[in-house]
């Protein structure tokens, strides 16, 4: 019997992971809390269980984030014996590394990828494992596995290794490293279901909750301290949930009430189905773009 | 141009099912040639196949408004390629995923041109199934040929061509039959598992997804239909177990397990195994597949193995089942595509990826290049990027592989360029040095003429330690006791440091320079004997450690080295030809050890010290040491 897609997927990512660890000594995973960095640390526990994974976790905190996930992200390095490494956007702004965005409510997310170059540099790495797929948008699509970067942590195109068969090419000069992509094959709905099959615990964010919100364009926006309603908004409570988990300042909400994994891929599958068939304009249908665009901003 | 809005409902995908949605993972590629109708064609597979979202959708409805299209171009929906192509930049493999009831599918999607060779490659190296599109109108195109060959190259295991545009030929069967008539032949010298031909029009959706009311001449399946029905239930890998060692995992100094993928067959706790390249045998006494421990790991599963002994096993290893082991060489021929601008010549050095073993090695010809369009073959010098071409190859050392044909994973590889560390090529193996099976496939009786290189044995040391007079001993021994010795059918030949400058190498003075040029020819005169079968044994000064790590590197496993130990002032008494007396005095410059450095061996496989042990001593010890080699 033929076996099924997430089984494959599964033994795909793990044979990844194993090489992460093999070819390249340092290598963290990149860690926030979201369901996908979520994942890619399970199947890393699976990949050298009984023995422990051997990289260590790093999240570049760009200090918008929701508590939810920050408390999940401590417990979970706790609970699995991990070393955590936290490296913060603002010590990156403090050190006049970067400048935040003017204007009332600056989003970080562009600024991390400078934090996420000096950890890089500082902690010696050779590579950094990411949860990032290959259907998240048209550029991703043609991703490899082990993305090469320069000793500036530029991604060249032209120079992308090919990749055949189940070989890998981790060769690199001093300096170098390589971002890898264990779930290059996955869909976002393998994510849900590998979560529903292994069992896989997520923070509440991810769960249909009352919260406070505004609506801005097609998604809400959670009222924080980082996203402070505007003057001429009228902050109400809704039933919603998030699709990722990453900078409160540009992370929607969507109107939703999945509560369970079960529930979130029925609605996933349904919310494809209506996307295509009914409204051409529907307003999840965007913010699913616009989810998908931020997910693969890393 | 027109493109109906397709209006016809989707199927429903299976309700969410827990534990888990059964459907299997097909990894599809396609190619045609440009204009042939691929992106209107997987637009339309991927519309059909359920994996269009909503916003994707809106987008290709506007940039078809834009356009003042009355319809969706569904061509649009996989442009990103188009785009690149138009703008000039790298043209890549795209993946997309859809599905049907039945199964899911990862699709390859790789560019057209010529220039893109590499790209075709890159997709058809995982695939299962290759659709390739040819324009039933126009008929097929020198890239049409150049696409089968490279799906027939790589065994790609199932062939579907989809004769598109059928709408441009008035949907007529014999345009069709002439068209498939053609293909047959010009595609006669390829191999393929599974060839199927489909007449479609991607355009209106005729045999893409529904069969087609206007071909009722055709009674076969659509080709989403034919995906469906494709024999992938059991994979088409062979049954033999490999299993290529990823690394070691070794959380305690009483827990060291191997982590890898069975890559074919299955293994089992209990199985009889042997680790490769070598004759290392044991049990597999545990298998953890995440944190359970299973009985059986078959194709495809990422697990751990443990054995009952502890052995020497790192990375690139293979483990077999003792019954059926891959062969072992150290020089292979490939068919090979040229995956960078930097090309590739006869005398490159390269490192060699094969499964997860990598080694230094050197292209040592290039057999004839390839022309994939005519399927002519052509003397090359120089391969270009793209360029498809016959090489041979030759390793530092032996590694264990098997021909592509046998093994799709243990028989293809990886050339990377030593130095800047890019991917230069890409092939699959075609034939091992010898050929053989390995020693222990067949029974003693029939075993044939050494396929292994016989060993070579490397006596370092100063002149007058002892060198000469040792391997002349040995050589005689092995002449008169070879038969009992096991050394059946094998010469024997000594390569004197001295009788070599005076004939081969007599060019060469005493430089360092010289000393390592001199010692690099002899290695590769060792080499090249040995490859025939005679053992070798090379007394040679050889004083630089750097000197005999390059012979080591040029010989490969069959080297070993022994050190010849003496100390200069037992030298200096002996002096037989009145050497040390005359450098002594200045008469001969640069005389190692006296005015020129010797790098005594940090870790000899032997060592023989002629200054506390009579010559019969040395010579029973060397003996019996060299006899256990052979
Ligand atoms: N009549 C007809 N035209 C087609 C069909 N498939 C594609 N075309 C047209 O052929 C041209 C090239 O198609 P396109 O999909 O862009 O080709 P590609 O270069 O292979 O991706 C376009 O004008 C398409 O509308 C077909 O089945 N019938």
């Amino acid at each position: 019997m033929r076996r099924h897609a997430l089984l494959e997927l599964e033994a795909e990512a793990i044979e990844v992971l194993r090489e992460a660890a093999a070819l390249c000594p340092r290598t963290a995973l990149l860690f926030s809390g979201g369901k996908d960095s979520i994942v890619l640390a399970h199947l890393a526990i699976r990949a050298f269980a009984p023995a422990p994974m051997p990289f260590a976790l790093l999240h570049i905190d760009t200090g918008h984030n929701f508590p939810e996930a920050l408390t999940f992200r401590d417990e979970f390095a706790r609970t699995y014996g991990l070393t955590l490494h936290v490296r913060t956007v603002q010590a990156s702004i403090d050190a006049g590394r970067v400048q935040e965005e003017p204007g009332p409510h600056p989003s970080r997310n562009r600024l991390q990828s400078v934090t996420l170059r000096d950890a890089i540099a500082e902690l010696a790495l050779d590579a950094a494992l990411g949860g990032a797929r290959r259907d998240e948008e048209k550029a991703r699509a043609k991703e490899r596995f082990l993305s090469h970067r320069n000793a500036f942590s530029q991604w060249d195109p032209r120079q992308q290794r090919p990749e055949l068969w189940r070989i890998l090419n981790a060769r690199k000069h001093h300096g170098e490293h390589f971002r890898i992509f264990p779930l290059s094959n996955w869909t976002e709905l393998d994510v849900w279901e590998y979560i529903a099959w292994r069992q896989i615990d997520l923070p509440s964010l991810y769960f249909a909750h009352r919260r406070l919100v505004v609506p801005r364009g097609h998604v809400f926006l959670a009222v924080t301290p980082f996203t402070p309603p505007a003057p001429e908004e009228s902050p109400r409570e809704a039933t919603v949930r998030f699709r990722t988990v990453g900078d409160a300042t540009c992370t929607g909400a969507i109107a939703s009430n999945a509560a369970t994994v079960a529930e979130v891929i029925a609605e996933l599958r349904a919310s494809r189905l209506s996307e295509r068939s009914t409204r051409a304009d529907d307003q999840r249908s965007e913010s699913a773009m616009e989810d998908r665009k931020r997910e693969g901003y890393f | 141009m027109t493109h109906p809005h397709p209006t016809h409902p989707q199927p429903a995908p299976p309700q969410p099912t827990h534990p888990v949605d059964p459907r299997p993972l097909i990894r599809i590629a396609t190619a045609g040639s440009v204009d042939d109708g691929k992106s209107t064609f997987l637009g339309r597979l991927l519309y059909e196949g359920n994996a269009i979202l909503d916003d994707q959708w809106t987008a290709v409805q506007r940039a078809s408004a834009a356009t003042g299209e009355a319809d969706v171009n569904l061509a649009l929906l996989t442009d990103g390629l188009r785009a690149e192509r138009e703008q000039k930049i790298t043209i890549d493999v795209a993946y997309r995923h859809f599905a049907t009831a039945r199964r899911r599918y990862l699709l390859a999607d790789t560019p057209g041109h010529a220039q893109y060779t590499r790209n075709m490659m890159t997709g058809a190296s995982t695939a299962e199934v290759a659709i390739l599109l040819v324009d039933a109108e126009r008929g097929p195109t020198p890239q049409t040929r150049r696409h089968a060959f490279i799906v027939s190259l790589l065994r790609v295991p199932h062939v579907i061509i989809a004769v598109n545009k059928m709408d441009r030929v008035g949907y007529a069967e014999p345009a069709y039959d002439a068209l498939v008539r053609q293909l047959r032949t010009d595609l006669a010298r390829l191999e393929f598992a599974d060839l199927r031909f489909i007449p479609i029009s991607a355009l209106v959706g005729d045999n893409v997804s529904r069969r087609s009311a206007a071909m009722p001449w055709y009674p076969g399946p659509s080709v989403l239909e034919t995906l469906d029905s494709l024999e992938v239930e059991t994979r088409r890998t062979p049954v033999e177990l490999r299993f290529p060692v990823q690394l070691a995992v070794r959380p305690s100094a009483d827990f060291r397990a191997y982590a890898g993928t069975v890559v074919s067959g299955q293994v089992s706790v209990g199985d009889p195994v042997r680790i490769q390249p070598g004759p290392r045998v044991t049990t597999v006494t545990e298998i953890w597949a995440g944190p359970d421990r299973i009985p059986t790991a078959s194709v495809g599963e990422a697990v751990l193995l443990r054995l009952a002994d502890d052995l020497d096993i790192a990375r690139g290893d293979v483990i077999v089942r003792t019954g059926n082991p891959s062969p072992e060489t150290d020089a292979f021929e490939g068919t090979v595509c040229v995956m960078h601008e930097t090309g590739l010549a006869a005398g490159d050095a390269v490192q060699v990826q094969i499964g997860r073993q990598e080694v230094a090695g050197q292209i040592t010809d290039i057999r004839y290049e390839i022309n994939a369009e005519t399927f002519h073959r052509a003397d090359a010098a120089r391969l270009p990027l793209n360029a498809l071409a016959r090489v041979a190859v030759r390793l530092s050392r032996p590694v264990a592989l098997d021909r592509y044909e046998h093994n799709r994973d243990t028989g293809a590889f990886l050339l990377v360029d030593p130095v800047r560390h890019h991917g230069l090529a890409a092939g699959v193996v075609t034939h091992l040095r010898t050929d053989l099976p390995p020693a222990d496939a067949v029974p003693t009786q029939s075993r044939p003429a050494p396929s292994r290189p016989a060993p070579v044995f490397w006596l370092t040391g100063l002149s007058g330690a002892g060198k000469s007079t040792l391997a002349e001993s040995v050589a005689t021994r092995l002449r008169s006791n070879g038969q009992q010795a096991g050394a059946t059918g094998r010469s024997v030949v000594i390569l004197d440091g001295d009788a070599v400058r005076r004939g081969v190498n007599r060019d060469l003075g005493y430089s360092a320079e010289a000393r390592t040029e001199n010692v690099r020819r002899i290695a590769e005169i060792a080499r090249l004997l040995s490859d025939q079968g005679h053992i070798v044994l090379c007394s040679v000064i050889s004083p630089l450690a750097a000197q005999r790590e390059s012979a080591r590197e040029i010989i490969g496993s069959a080297f070993h080295e022994i050190a010849i130990v003496c100390d200069l002032a037992t030298l200096r008494q002996r002096d037989p030809k009145g050497l040390y007396a005359r450098a002594d005095r200045g008469e001969i410059a640069e005389f190692t050890g006296v005015s020129s450095p010797y790098e005594p061996p940090s870790n000899p496989d032997l060592t023989i010290d002629t200054s506390t042990e009579n010559l019969s001593e040395s010579i029973q010890k060397i003996w019996t040491w060299i006899l256990a080699k052979l």
